[in-house]
C-alpha cells in the first residue's frame, strides 16, 4: 500500500501533537503561543520543541507580536496548509481502503 | 472497525470546519465592505454625491478594503491549498477587476452622462464598479476551483440595478446603495448559512 507508506514516512505530521497543532492553526492562520499551550495542555518546553520541528520544515512561522504585551505568535505558512491538507487526504484514502 | 469509523468521522468534521472557516472569512470581507459603504453614505449626505467626492472616497476606501481583502485572501488561500484547490499566486489578481471596475465605474460611466441627472450617472457608475469588482473576484474563485454560489447576489443585484438608476430623477444614489447593501447582506447571510451547514453535516 503506497499511501500507507507515504503516511508513515511523514515524520513531521506523523506525530499526533504536531498534526493537532497544524489542524488548530489551519482555520485560524495565526495563534498565540499561550493559547496553543492552553488548548493542547502541553508544557511550554514540549510545545516549543514541536514548533521548532514545524518551523524547520517550513510549515509554520514563529513571530513576536504585541497584544496586551509582547507575545509569541505562531502562523501557518502556505506550504504548511498545503502539506496538512495533503496529509489529511492521504489519511482519508488509507481509511477508505481498509 | 469502530476506530476506523470514528477516525473517518473526525476527518469529516475537520473538513467541515475548514469549509465553514472559508465561508466565514468570505462573510467578513463583505461585512467590512458594508461598513465602508455606510460611511460613504453618511459623508455623501453631508458633502453631496459628486463624482469627485466618490472618486476620492473610494480611492481611500480601496486601500482599507484592499488591506482587509489581503488578510482574508491569505487565510482563504491557506484553506484552499489545504484542499489542493489553488495554485501559487491565484489570488494576487483579485485587485485587477477592482481596478478595472474603478476606472469604468468612477471615470468612464459618469463622464458618459447616461443618466437623466448627474446623480443618476454617478449611481450607475457606482453600481458598475461594484458589479465588475465582485464579478471579477467571483471568476478568480471559480478559477481556484471554488464554485461559490453565495457571491452571486453581490454582483447580480448591483448589475441589474444599473438600467433602473439611470432613469431616476431623485434618490438614485440611495437606491444604488440599497441594491449594493442588499446584495452584500444576502451574500453574507448565504455564507453564514453555508458555514453552519458545513459544521453540522
Amino acid at each position: 500500500m503506497k499511501q500507507l507508506k507515504e503516511l508513515t514516512s511523514n515524520h513531521v505530521l506523523g506525530n499526533p501533537i504536531r498534526l493537532a497543532i497544524m489542524l488548530y492553526l489551519l482555520p485560524r492562520a495565526r495563534v498565540l503561543f499561550k493559547d496553543l499551550l492552553e488548548v493542547l495542555g502541553l508544557t511550554p518546553g514540549n510545545l516549543d520543541s514541536h514548533l521548532r520541528v514545524l518551523e524547520k520544515a517550513g510549515y509554520v512561522k514563529i513571530k513576536k507580536v504585541f497584544s496586551d504585551r509582547p507575545r509569541t505568535a505562531v502562523e501557518i505558512t502556505q506550504k504548511g496548509a498545503q502539506e496538512t491538507g495533503k496529509y489529511l487526504r492521504l489519511l482519508r484514502e488509507v481509511l477508505n481502503g481498509i | 472497525m469502530e476506530d476506523v469509523k470514528e477516525l473517518k468521522s473526525v476527518l469529516e468534521r475537520v473538513e467541515g470546519k475548514l469549509i465553514a472557516a472559508q465561508y466565514m472569512y468570505g462573510a467578513m470581507w463583505f461585512i467590512a465592505f458594508l461598513a465602508v459603504m455606510a460611511l460613504y453614505y453618511v459623508l455623501g449626505t453631508i458633502v453631496g454625491f459628486s463624482s469627485i467626492f466618490s472618486a476620492i472616497y473610494w480611492g481611500g476606501a480601496f486601500v482599507f478594503v484592499g488591506w482587509v481583502g489581503m488578510m482574508v485572501g491569505k487565510r482563504l488561500e491557506a484553506l484552499f491549498r489545504s484542499q489542493g484547490r489553488v495554485e501559487e499566486g491565484s489570488f494576487s489578481i483579485i485587485a485587477l477587476p477592482w481596478i478595472i471596475g474603478a476606472i469604468i465605474g468612477w471615470v468612464i460611466v459618469p463622464r458618459l452622462n447616461l443618466g437623466i441627472t448627474e446623480e443618476a450617472s454617478v449611481a450607475a457608475g457606482f453600481l458598475t464598479f461594484i458589479a465588475l469588482g465582485v464579478f471579477g473576484m467571483w471568476l478568480v474563485f471559480i478559477r481556484a476551483g471554488n464554485k461559490d454560489r453565495g457571491m452571486v447576489p453581490a454582483f447580480l443585484l448591483p448589475a441589474l440595478g444599473v438600467p433602473l438608476v439611470l432613469e431616476m430623477e431623485k434618490g438614485a444614489m440611495a437606491w444604488a446603495g440599497f441594491l449594493v447593501a442588499a446584495g452584500y447582506a444576502l451574500t453574507s447571510l448565504l455564507y453564514l448559512y453555508f458555514a453552519f451547514n458545513a459544521i453540522e453535516r
